[in-house]
């Protein structure tokens, strides 16, 4: 297999007292080695859980009902909580948005970071672990280490949490990590610092591939290889970034690139896409864009469009739409 | 932290001071002379004058306070109106097995509630987390006496297991001081735990839909640490909280469980002494429960620093 | 719909929605008809002796029993409800007046009067409740009436807390001035804005007042110190009962029962009260 992760046909439902909310709807796509896959979106559109599936996090009510997460020759969706709990942290791992929450305000840095190496690693000694953490601090750009390392979360800026969060994704060399909207929550300043840390780490590990989660397609598109859109959980489109901001093919891709704001000359307004999602719990027969698509006709309410390659060249562009140029 | 201890110490003293203070010309303005009713309406008038000269009643009430105070600080507790045993030698002796009580009801309801509350958090919306919860908030509405009276008539009557009242040494049998003091201890503690069940519950409840909980287990901890290394410590402040509220509650409850028990500590000496005016008595007695409030809830606010990095001193 | 019948249909929903609220609110209704007319249709009063044999147990003629005195149990635990809830009644008004006085006052005169009234309310906190009504008992003897000051002194500091951090924060904001340029005093400005803010919270330790002052009057009757025979107060009930329940455990358990009833509908209440008024609420929990 070529393929980091191959994702068939995931399906996950939520299930309330108003219903069944479908999270995710036939979603398939894969993770190809060492390469960076951006997720893009708009919020709700089960970006996040895609990856929380992937890690088998979904929080109850929810449940993977069909489908196959393959990694690494097994398929994670049938996997049982102790198999989960010797991947997770070690061969896939999750940096999350909110830094400020995202550590556990009652213990030291040092025991946080160790922590994962002694769940792993459990014949790794003192020394061993030490050096380890010390080192991956400062391959996340952390100076004056020993004190980070003494101190408390509450101690530290929101940056310097964010490259701790990053540090305890890669201390044990993975081999996916999950970027979910990992500086939304930062000053501005401090984003792009991230953001080139992140993509220096996948640059210089061979055997890591990143899925990098986020609302703003033109970030993705500076820094990932590959884009996949997604919209009420599914997949609308999946291409190289080049082709996705370039030639974008499905109406909601091309309102994903034009509403988001842009230092451009050429461009001097926002093209915003009207309409509101519809709700989960429906079902929808035909596309699930319909309501707020701009190019629709008939046939795009009665059934439901496939993901069709349209790629020339060898080079992989799938997209969910009846009007494909 | 060692200063924040002295600190709090210090206080603690000043607070004890302007008490006693209080509590002195309070019970000395209360209507109902001790002599009158120690020694009934018509006594002796020079046995009356002997009796005032030697408690130095006759004093202006200021001046008796620095009196008493000032014998206090020399270790001499003053003599029991009632029959002139020294307060030392009547307290000796009964403060240690308050202090059983009172601290053994703490640890009991500790020890109760802890699995109760992170059970019922872990398996929230379960059945054993609603008969938990259930059963919790009936315990809460139990008086506490009730309690004590059903076990005698359950362990001590019907089963026959405990001793319904009194007082063994723990040195001469060990086994029967703890069949002795295991019901008053659960009465007195019961509640306690019901309060604490709740709290824990629902403090872990909100701890466990925290990031960094998923961040723990998104490291690969299964969820045995999840619960108790990563959550429990987090969810311990509002717990903590709670309990220093409750321990007024239960320093009363304990000295109806030591009536209803027949149990010789404080708090029989203060039900007791009470009914004869006995002052010097009072007085002690009133301190000593103030004292133990306040010790207890240093202990707790130094458990709260130890607990929560963000609040050290 | 106008905007507020939306709101008030939306409120009785998550009212009717709320398990907890709907049958404590059930049983606090049994209770208080219980306390109004229940004495009107007992058998016996509940002074009255020789009903029965007596220390009877449950029969036909008592169907709770009778006591050492031949009175009719059941007659006395219902006159003990009306009793019981009265006095926790009395207890939560006066206590919230000291509470809601002190409170306001120390609030908004601030300066040293606020430090020494902190400092009282700490000293009430630092005695346990049954000491500082030991005192009151020694003062002025037992009886009701020694109960109801106590106990209002005893939860009075809760109430003061509240109350006077919402006059603090109040005190800041424009609602003074604004209400002082339209000419309102600003005592009443305070009184107005306080109480509807804290309406809530406030009402809620209410309930809860009522549930602990019940256990209280309960325990402060064992003990001697509350409310004198004959008047039947199911804490004194329980008192009657030491010297007997060994043989009659009934004595024990009917008065035990119906305090647990009170308490706890009483705490129900308040927990599904402080549902309904919290915003986190979820119909779905």
């Amino acid at each position: 297999m070529d393929n980091k992760l191959s994702v068939k046909d995931l399906n996950v439902e939520f299930t309330t007292i108003k219903g069944k909310a479908k999270i995710l709807r036939d979603v398939s796509f894969e993770l190809k080695e060492h390469e960076m896959l951006g997720f893009a979106g708009e919020s709700g559109c089960g970006k996040t859980m895609t990856s929380m599936s992937i890690i088998r996090l979904i929080p109850p009510p929810g449940k993977i009902t069909r489908g196959s997460i393959i990694f690494e020759g097994k398929d994670l969706a049938q996997n049982s909580p102790r198999e989960m709990v010797d991947i997770r942290g070690k061969k896939i791992s999750i940096i999350f948005q909110e830094p400020l929450t995202a550590l556990n305000p009652c213990y030291r840095v040092s025991w946080q970071l160790e922590e994962i190496l002694k769940l792993h690693f459990p014949d790794m000694d003192k020394n061993e672990r030490r050096k380890r953490t010390i080192n991956i601090l400062k391959n996340v750009g952390l100076s004056d280490i020993k004190k980070v390392l003494n101190s408390y979360p509450h101690q530290l800026s929101g940056g310097m949490r964010q490259r701790i969060v990053i540090a305890m994704a890669i201390i044990c060399d993975p081999q996916i990590m999950i970027a979910d909207e990992p500086t939304t929550a930062l000053d501005v300043t401090i984003q792009a610092e991230i953001l080139s840390l992140i993509k220096e780490i996948q640059e210089e590990r061979k055997q890591l591939s990143v899925i990098f989660i986020s609302h703003d397609i033109n970030l993705l598109a500076e820094r990932c290889d590959r884009i996949m859109i997604m919209y009420l959980g599914e997949i609308l489109e999946v291409a190289d970034s080049d082709d996705i901001i370039n030639k974008p093919i499905h109406p909601y891709t091309r309102g994903l690139i034009g509403s988001t704001p842009r230092v451009s000359l050429s461009r001097k307004q926002f093209d915003f896409i009207k309409g509101e999602l519809p709700s989960a719990y429906t079902d929808i027969e035909g596309c699930s864009f319909y309501n707020r698509c701009t190019e629709k006709d008939e046939s795009c309410r009665q059934q439901k469009p496939e993901l069709i390659d349209i790629g020339d060249g060898g080079k992989q562009h799938l997209v969910r739409c009846f009007k494909k140029k | 932290m060692g200063i924040y201890i002295l600190k709090r110490i210090g206080v603690m003293l000043i607070t004890l001071v302007v008490i006693s203070i209080i509590i002195f010309f309070l019970i000395h303005m209360l209507p109902g002379d001790p002599i009158t009713i120690l020694y009934g309406k018509n006594p002796n008038p020079e046995l009356i004058e002997r009796i005032q000269k030697f408690y130095g009643l006759d004093l202006p009430i200021y001046q008796q306070y620095f009196r008493w105070a000032g014998n206090v600080l020399q270790g001499d507790f003053g003599a029991s109106l009632r029959d002139g045993v020294p307060v030392l030698e009547l307290i000796k002796e009964r403060i240690p097995r308050t202090l059983i009580l009172c601290f053994g009801a703490i640890i009991f309801g500790i020890i109760f509630s802890f699995p109760a509350g992170i059970l019922a958090a872990w398996k929230k919306g379960g059945w054993l987390d609603f008969s938990l919860t259930s059963y919790s908030l009936v315990m809460l509405s139990v008086p506490q006496f009730w309690l004590g009276l059903f076990f005698i008539l359950l362990f001590s009557y019907k089963l026959g297991w405990f001793p319904s009242s009194g007082w063994i040494y723990p040195g001469r049998d060990f086994i029967g001081f703890l069949k002795i003091i295991i019901m008053p201890i659960v009465a007195t503690g019961f509640m306690e735990a019901a309060v604490i069940t709740r709290m824990l519950r629902s403090s872990m409840i909100d701890v466990l839909s925290a990031d960094y909980i998923t961040l723990a287990r998104a490291k690969g901890n299964p969820e045995r640490r999840v619960l108790m290394i990563h959550s429990v410590r987090n969810s311990l402040i509002p717990v903590i909280t709670v309990i220093g509220f409750l321990i007024g509650y239960l320093l009363g409850g304990e000295i109806v469980i030591e009536k209803v028990f027949n149990f010789p500590g404080m708090g029989s000496l203060i039900v007791f002494s009470t009914s004869f005016r006995d002052y010097p008595v009072i007085q002690i007695s009133i301190l000593f429960y103030a004292a133990l409030f306040m010790v207890i809830n240093l202990i707790i606010d130094i458990a709260y620093a130890l607990i929560d990095p963000t609040i050290r001193y | 719909m106008s905007n507020k019948s939306r709101a008030r249909s939306e409120l009785f929903t998550r009212i009717v929605k709320n398990k907890k609220l709907v049958i404590s609110l059930v049983m606090v209704t049994i209770l208080v008809m219980l306390a109004i007319f229940g004495p009107m249709f007992v058998p016996y009063g509940y002074e009255q002796m020789n009903t029965g044999e007596r220390l009877a147990p449950p029969n036909q003629n008592n169907i709770f029993g009778t006591d050492h005195f031949g009175r009719d149990l059941f007659s006395r635990v219902v006159y003990g409800a009306r009793y019981s809830l009265m006095i926790s009644l009395l207890v939560v008004i006066f206590s919230n007046i000291i509470g809601i006085t002190f409170g306001v006052s120390a609030g908004y005169i601030g300066g040293k009067f606020d430090i020494f009234a902190m400092r009282v309310i700490d000293i009430i906190f630092t005695v346990p409740w049954i000491l500082i009504a030991i005192l009151v008992a020694m003062s002025i003897g037992r009886g009701t009436q020694t109960v109801i000051i106590a106990l209002s002194i005893v939860y009075s500091p809760q109430v003061a807390r509240v109350i006077r951090g919402t006059t603090l924060s109040l005190k800041e904001k424009e609602f003074i001035e604004a209400g002082k340029i339209s000419g309102e005093k600003s005592l009443s400005i305070i009184f107005r804005y306080i109480l509807s803010n804290s309406l809530g919270p406030l009402i809620v330790q209410s309930t809860m007042v009522m549930a602990y002052t019940m256990l209280a009057e309960a325990a402060l009757s064992y003990l001697g110190y509350g409310i004198a025979p004959p008047t039947p107060s199911w804490g004194l009930l329980l008192q009657d009962a030491t010297r007997y329940y060994i043989k009659s455990s009934y004595l024990v358990y009917f008065p035990g029962a119906a305090i647990m009833f009170a308490v706890l509908s009483f705490s129900f209440l308040g927990d599904g009260l402080r549902d309904l008024l919290d915003p986190k609420f979820s119909p779905l929990g």
